[in-house]
C-alpha cells in the first residue's frame, strides 16, 4: 500500500559512491535520498504480486523528476502493456491504450489497489514523505560485510499526514536502504519492505531486490527487482505531461 | 323553548343524583374514555415526532441548503459562501430554532490497516448540539470543543473496521477547491453512537479545521436547519428558495424520503386510530345510557301517566345525558391536562432499555398539548355522546305509560 | 349448569350485550384490518424497495459482504440457481458480478459501482428497468450497452447515445477497460444509487474482467417476500451445499428493517392503547350489570349458589361475550380485509411519496393467520384477565345484604 515510487526512487537512486556518513540519522537519510533521488532517474523494473493462490508479474519502466513527477509505464504481459500511471504535484492520471485516453483518478478511488499490487494509486503520490513528514534518530549501528549498517528511527512529526506510529530505516553507510519496517501507533509491526539482493546495476551498490510483506497476512507479498537503471540524465520537459502520457514518444 | 328549559333543567340535574352510582359509572366512563384519547393522542403523537426525530436528529435537520449540484456530487466543487444578507436574515427569524453551517465532503479516511470512504463533516459544535443529537451519544472520550477543533469524532463502528481508537491518529483525504488531494492527519477524540449506517458514514471535526483542509475559505457545504414546527415549514422553504437564489432548497420530506413514507404512515394510522376510539367511545356510552333508561323505565311511564309529554320525556333524558357527559367531558380534559403536565421534563423511555434504542425511538419523549385538538376531540365526545344518548332516550319516550308501569 | 346459566344470562339483556358484542366485534374487526394493512404496507414498502435492485435475498460467497472482492466469486451460477430455481418460492433468480470502477466521459471522473446482469433474468427480480427515464433497458443481444443513474449522468455530462469509458482491475489486478454506449439513464429515486450504479450485460462484464462463467452475487426474489422468508432454511441449506452463505434482506437493506421495527413499535402502542379502551368499556358494562344484578344474586345465594360459583358464572358470561364478539369480528374482519385486498386501498395523498420510491399508492392488506388472530386473541385474553375484577366482587357477596339491594 505504500509508496512504490518511493521504492522505484531508492532502488533508482542506490548509485552512490562509497561513502562514510557522519553518524547524523536525520543528514544520514536525507543524503541519501538526496542522492537517491538524484535530479531524476530512469529505471526498468519487475513487480511480482504473490498471493496465496495466484501470482502475477509485470515489467515496467519508470521516470523520476524531482520530488512530484512520476511516469511508470507497463511492458509486459502483453495484456497490461502501454498501461501508464503519471503522477504529478496537482493529480494522478492513467493512460489505457485500449481506451487510448487518459483519465484523471477521482478521489473516490485513490485507495483502489494500483495494478492488483499492495500498493494503492495515492501511495504513487507520497514519494519523499519519509524525509520530511519525520523526524530521524539513529537507534543501532551494526557491521556486516565490511560495512557499517544503521538503523534510524524515524516518528512522524505532529500533524503530519501519516498513519504509522513509526518507521524503522535501516541504511548501509554507502546509502544502500536495507529495510525499512511500518509500525501502527501500538507500535506493533504492520508491514516490513526487506533488502533481498544487494548488487551493482550501472557501477553502483544497490538493493536490486525488495519485498513488502504484511505482518498478518503471511501470504501475501510483493516483489520488486530492479533490472537497469540510469541516473540523474536530462529528462526532455514533455515527459511529465498528459500528451506524453497519451502519445509516449520516450 | 327557553321555559321548557327552566323546567327540565332542575328535573335533569336532580335526576342525576338520584342514584349516584349509575351516574358515577357514566361519568367515569366518559371521563376515562375521554382521558385515554386525549393522553393517548398526546402520546402518539409524541412517538412519531420523537420517532421522526430520531432520523432527522443524526445529521438532516428539517431541511437543508447546498450549492446547486452538491447532492449529486458532494465535494467542495459545490460550495457556497456563508448566509448574509435576505438568506441570513430568513435563517434568524423566529420560525428556525436552529441552524448549523457545515462543510460536508466525501472523503477517505486511512489507518494503519484499513482504508474506507466516508463523509468528514467540519462543524460548529455550539450550533450542532442544537440539531443533532450526535454530539450527545458521544461513548468515549469527548465531542469537538469548537469550530477549530483539530480533532475528529469518529463514529464507533467506523473506527471498528479502521482497528483504531480514541488517542489515534487517522489521515483523511478528499478534494481539495483546486483539485487535488489534500490530506490531513487528525486526532481521534471521541466516539459516537447511533445507528450501523451513520456511524460508517459520518466523521466530525471543527468547521475551520475542515475549511482549512480544503482551501476553502470561509465557505461551507451545506446548511440545516430545523423549523418551529410542521406548519410553518412549506412557507420557510418557501421565503429559504427566495433568499437563496440558484441554491438547491430540500425539505426533509426529499432527504430523507423513508423517514416520510413512516411519518405520513403514521399520521394516518393515528387518524384512523381515532375514529376507532370515538366509535368505541360512542359504543361505551349508549350501553350505559341504555342500561339506565331501561332501568328508569317505571319511572318515565309514571312521568308520562302524569302527564308529561313523549317529546318532553325525551327532552328530558337528553338534557340529562347532556349534563352527564359534560361533567366526564371536563373531568376527561382535566385528567388529561393533569397526566400530560405530570411529565414536564419528558417522558422518559429508558425503562425500555435497548429496546427503544434499537428501534430507533427517542429516548425521552415530550407530549405537547394541542389544544386545538383537545378541543376538537373533547367536543366530538361530548356530541357523539349525546346523540348516541337520544336512541335509548327515544325509546323511553316511546314506552305506554300502562307498558311501563307494568315492567318490572 | 353454571355454563348453560351464563350462556343464558347473557341473552336476557339484548340490547346491552348486542352493544358490548358490537364493540369487541368492532375492535375485532379493526385490529385485524389495521394489522393486516399495516402487515400489507410493511409488505409493499419492504418488496418495492428489495425488489429495485437487492432481491429479497441473496447468494454470496463466503466473506463478500464484508469485503466485495471482485474474487470472491460464484464459479458455476448457473447450476446454483437452478436449484433455487427448484424452490416453489423462489419465482426468479438473477446472477450478477459486480465491482468497482472509475467512469469517465472527457475531462469528468467518478468511481462507481458497475454490475454485470442478465438482460433475460434481470428484470424478473429488480425493478431498476422499469425506471427509466431516457431510452431503453439492457436487452439481450446488447453488447457495449450501459444503463446509468440519472445523478451519475448529471455528473458525468451523459446523455443516451453517448459515450461512457470504463477503468478498472481485472480479477488478476491488471486492467479492465471498456468502452460503453449509455442506451438508458434510470431514476430509481434512492439517491446513492442513482449516482453509484452502472449496468451493463453480465457476459460483457465477465469478458472485460476476465471472470469466466463466474459471478459474485446471486439475488433471488419470490412472489411475496414472505415466501422467501418461509424458504430460508432450504435457501441456507442450497447456499451451504455450494459452498456460499445467504443473505437475508435484513442484512441487504438495514436502514429499511429499521425502519419498520420502528414502525412496528409505534403500531404496538396503537394496539395497545386500543385494547385497553376495549376492555375498559367492556369491563364497565359487566361491573354495572354485576352491580345492578345484586338483588339477583342474593336470590342465587339464597337458593344455595356459592359466591365463587356467582364468581364464575359472572366470568363465564364474560368469556362468552368475548368470545362470541371475537368470533363475529374475526368473521367480519377477515371478509372486509379480504374484500379491500382483492381491490386494494389507495392512499390517496401519499401517491408522489409512493411514486419516488416507486411503490404503488394503492395498498394491499396482507390477511393471514397473524393479521387474523392476533387482535382478537389479545382482545378476548385481555378481557378474561380484566374479568377478575366483577369476579372478585362478586365472591365478597353476602346473601342478606345482597337481597336487600336496590
Amino acid at each position: 500500500m505504500r509508496h512504490p515510487l518511493t521504492i522505484i526512487a531508492l532502488v533508482a537512486a542506490c548509485a552512490m559512491p562509497t561513502q562514510a556518513f557522519a553518524a547524523d540519522a536525520d543528514a544520514l537519510l536525507r543524503a541519501a535520498f538526496d542522492n537517491w533521488r538524484a535530479k531524476s532517474s530512469q529505471t526498468e523494473i519487475a513487480m511480482i504480486v504473490h498471493r496465496p493462490d495466484w501470482q502475477r508479474s509485470m515489467q515496467m519502466k519508470a521516470w523520476t523528476q524531482g520530488d512530484d513527477e512520476a511516469l511508470v509505464r507497463f511492458v509486459a504481459p502483453a495484456k497490461d502493456a502501454g498501461n501508464a500511471t503519471l503522477k504529478k504535484s496537482d493529480g494522478t492520471w492513467v493512460f489505457n491504450p485500449k481506451l487510448n485516453q487518459v483519465i484523471k483518478l477521482p478521489a473516490s478511488m485513490l485507495a483502489q489497489s494500483w495494478m492488483g499490487s499492495d500498493f494503492s494509486y495515492n501511495d504513487l503520490s507520497k514519494s519523499n514523505e519519509v524525509l520530511t513528514d519525520y523526524t530521524h534518530k539513529i537507534i543501532g549501528e551494526t557491521k556486516k560485510d565490511g560495512h557499517t549498517v544503521y538503523t534510524i528511527e524515524a516518528i512522524p512529526k505532529p500533524g503530519a499526514p501519516v498513519v504509522w506510529g513509526k518507521l524503522e530505516i535501516v541504511v548501509r553507510d554507502d546509502g544502500v536502504m536495507l529495510g525499512e519496517t511500518y509500525f501502527d501507533q501500538d507500535m506493533k509491526t504492520v508491514r516490513a519492505m526487506t533488502t533481498d539482493k544487494v548488487s551493482k546495476i550501472g557501477g553502483r551498490e544497490y538493493p536490486v531486490i525488495m519485498t513488502m510483506t504484511l505482518a498478518n497476512e503471511p501470504g501475501k507479498w510483493t516483489r520488486i527487482e530492479t533490472k537497469s537503471g540510469t541516473f540523474n540524465t536530462d529528462m526532455p520537459g514533455y515527459l511529465f505531461t498528459l500528451s506524453n502520457l497519451q502519445n509516449p514518444r520516450n | 323553548m327557553m321555559k321548557r328549559l327552566r323546567l327540565l333543567l332542575p328535573l335533569a340535574w336532580r335526576n342525576l343524583w338520584r342514584n349516584p352510582r349509575r351516574t358515577l359509572i357514566t361519568v367515569l366512563v366518559v371521563s376515562v374514555g375521554l382521558w385515554s384519547i386525549l393522553t393517548f393522542a398526546v402520546l402518539l403523537t409524541a412517538w412519531s415526532d420523537s420517532s421522526r426525530d430520531t432520523t432527522l436528529k443524526l445529521m438532516t435537520g428539517e431541511g437543508q441548503i447546498h450549492a446547486t449540484g452538491y447532492l449529486d456530487d458532494p465535494t467542495v466543487a459545490h460550495r457556497m459562501a456563508p448566509p448574509s444578507g435576505a438568506l441570513r436574515a430568513v435563517l434568524n427569524s423566529a420560525v428556525v430554532t436552529a441552524y448549523v453551517p457545515r462543510v460536508r465532503i466525501s472523503a477517505i479516511v486511512q489507518s494503519e490497516y484499513k482504508t474506507l470512504p466516508m463523509t468528514l463533516a467540519g462543524v460548529v459544535p455550539k450550533d450542532e448540539r442544537q440539531l443533532s443529537v450526535l454530539p450527545k451519544n458521544i461513548v468515549q472520550g469527548r465531542y469537538l470543543s469548537g469550530p477549530d477543533d483539530p480533532a475528529i469524532v469518529l463514529g464507533r463502528n467506523l473506527a471498528k473496521r479502521l482497528k483504531t481508537r480514541v488517542g489515534k491518529r487517522v489521515v483523511v483525504m478528499a478534494q481539495d477547491a483546486s483539485g487535488k488531494l489534500a490530506e490531513r492527519a487528525y486526532k481521534i477524540v471521541g466516539l459516537y453512537a447511533s445507528n450501523q449506517q451513520t456511524e460508517d458514514e459520518f466523521a466530525f471535526t471543527g468547521i475551520h479545521t475542515a475549511q482549512s483542509f480544503t482551501k476553502i475559505g470561509d465557505d461551507i457545504s451545506e446548511i440545516a436547519f430545523d423549523a418551529q414546527n410542521d406548519a410553518v415549514l412549506p412557507k420557510l422553504l418557501d421565503d429559504l428558495k427566495a433568499a437563496a437564489t440558484g441554491r438547491d432548497v430540500q425539505s426533509w420530506k426529499t432527504l430523507a424520503p423513508l423517514s416520510y413514507a413512516v411519518s405520513t404512515f403514521f399520521d394516518e394510522f393515528i387518524m384512523m386510530w381515532l375514529w376507532v376510539m370515538f366509535a368505541l367511545m360512542a359504543i361505551g356510552i349508549v350501553n350505559t345510557q341504555l342500561m339506565a333508561v331501561f332501568e328508569r323505565v317505571r319511572e318515565f311511564g309514571l312521568l308520562q301517566a302524569l302527564g308529561m309529554r313523549p317529546r318532553l320525556v325525551l327532552y328530558e333524558v337528553a338534557l340529562e345525558s347532556t349534563l352527564l357527559i359534560g361533567i366526564g367531558v371536563v373531568l376527561g380534559i382535566v385528567l388529561a391536562v393533569v397526566t400530560v403536565h405530570a411529565f414536564p421534563n419528558g417522558l422518559d423511555l429508558g425503562f425500555l432499555g435497548r429496546g427503544a434504542e434499537l428501534v430507533g425511538a427517542g429516548r425521552i419523549l415530550y407530549p405537547q398539548i394541542n389544544v386545538g385538538d383537545f378541543v376538537l376531540y373533547s367536543a366530538i365526545v361530548w356530541v357523539a355522546g349525546v346523540i348516541a344518548t337520544l336512541w335509548p332516550a327515544r325509546r323511553a319516550s316511546k314506552i305506554s305509560p300502562v307498558e311501563a308501569m307494568g315492567h318490572a | 349448569m353454571v355454563v348453560g346459566l351464563a350462556w343464558r344470562n347473557i341473552w336476557r339483556q339484548p340490547h346491552r350485550t348486542a352493544l358490548s358484542l358490537i364493540s369487541i366485534a368492532l375492535a375485532c374487526t379493526i385490529t385485524i384490518f389495521l394489522l393486516a394493512l399495516q402487515l400489507g404496507a410493511y409488505g409493499t414498502m419492504k418488496e418495492s424497495v428489495l425488489r429495485m435492485l437487492d432481491g429479497f435475498a441473496q447468494v454470496q460467497p463466503q466473506g463478500y459482504a464484508d469485503d466485495p472482492d471482485l474474487r470472491k466469486s460464484i464459479v458455476d451460477p448457473q447450476a446454483v440457481m437452478k436449484q433455487l430455481d427448484h424452490l416453489p418460492a423462489v419465482s426468479a433468480s438473477a446472477p450478477r458480478a459486480s465491482t468497482y470502477v472509475i467512469l469517465s466521459n472527457g475531462p469528468r471522473s467518478y468511481g462507481a459501482a458497475i454490475f454485470g446482469v442478465d438482460p433475460v433474468r434481470e428484470p424478473h427480480v429488480s425493478t431498476l428497468g422499469t425506471t427509466i427515464t431516457h431510452g431503453r433497458y439492457l436487452k439481450v443481444g446488447d453488447s457495449d450497452a450501459v444503463v446509468v443513474g440519472e445523478g451519475l449522468a448529471r455528473n458525468l455530462k451523459l446523455s443516451v447515445g453517448g459515450n461512457l469509458t470504463m477503468l478498472g482491475a481485472v480479477r488478476d489486478g491488471s486492467v479492465a477497460a471498456d468502452v460503453l454506449k449509455v442506451v438508458g439513464i434510470f431514476a430509481t429515486g434512492s439517491s446513492e444509487v442513482d449516482r453509484q450504479v452502472i449496468e451493463i450485460p453480465l457476459a460483457r462484464f465477465q469478458n472485460t474482467f476476465a471472470l469466466g462463467k463466474r459471478v459474485n452475487t446471486i439475488a433471488l426474489v419470490g412472489h411475496h417476500l414472505s415466501d422467501i422468508q418461509s424458504a430460508l432454511p432450504q435457501l441456507h441449506r442450497i447456499a451451504q451445499n455450494n459452498g456460499l452463505v445467504l443473505r437475508e434482506w435484513t442484512k441487504l437493506q438495514p436502514a429499511l428493517h429499521d425502519v419498520i421495527l420502528l414502525d412496528g413499535s409505534f403500531s404496538v402502542m396503537l394496539y395497545v392503547s386500543l385494547i385497553i379502551i376495549v376492555v375498559f368499556i367492556i369491563l364497565n358494562t359487566l361491573l354495572m350489570s354485576v352491580l345492578e344484578r345484586t338483588r339477583e344474586f342474593g336470590m342465587l345465594m339464597a337458593i344455595g349458589m356459592r359466591p365463587s360459583q356467582i364468581g364464575r358464572m359472572i366470568w363465564l358470561e364474560l368469556l362468552f361475550l368475548a368470545g362470541t364478539g371475537a368470533a363475529i369480528g374475526i368473521a367480519i374482519g377477515a371478509a372486509l380485509t379480504y374484500w379491500t385486498a382483492q381491490k386494494g386501498l389507495a392512499f390517496s395523498g401519499a401517491e408522489a411519496l409512493f411514486q419516488q420510491w416507486h411503490m404503488p399508492s394503492t395498498l394491499y392488506p396482507q390477511l393471514d393467520a397473524t393479521s387474523a388472530l392476533a387482535g382478537p386473541l389479545a382482545i378476548v385474553l385481555c378481557i378474561a384477565i380484566a374479568g377478575i375484577v366483577p369476579y372478585l366482587r362478586a365472591r365478597r357477596l353476602e346473601p342478606v345484604s345482597a337481597m336487600r339491594a336496590t
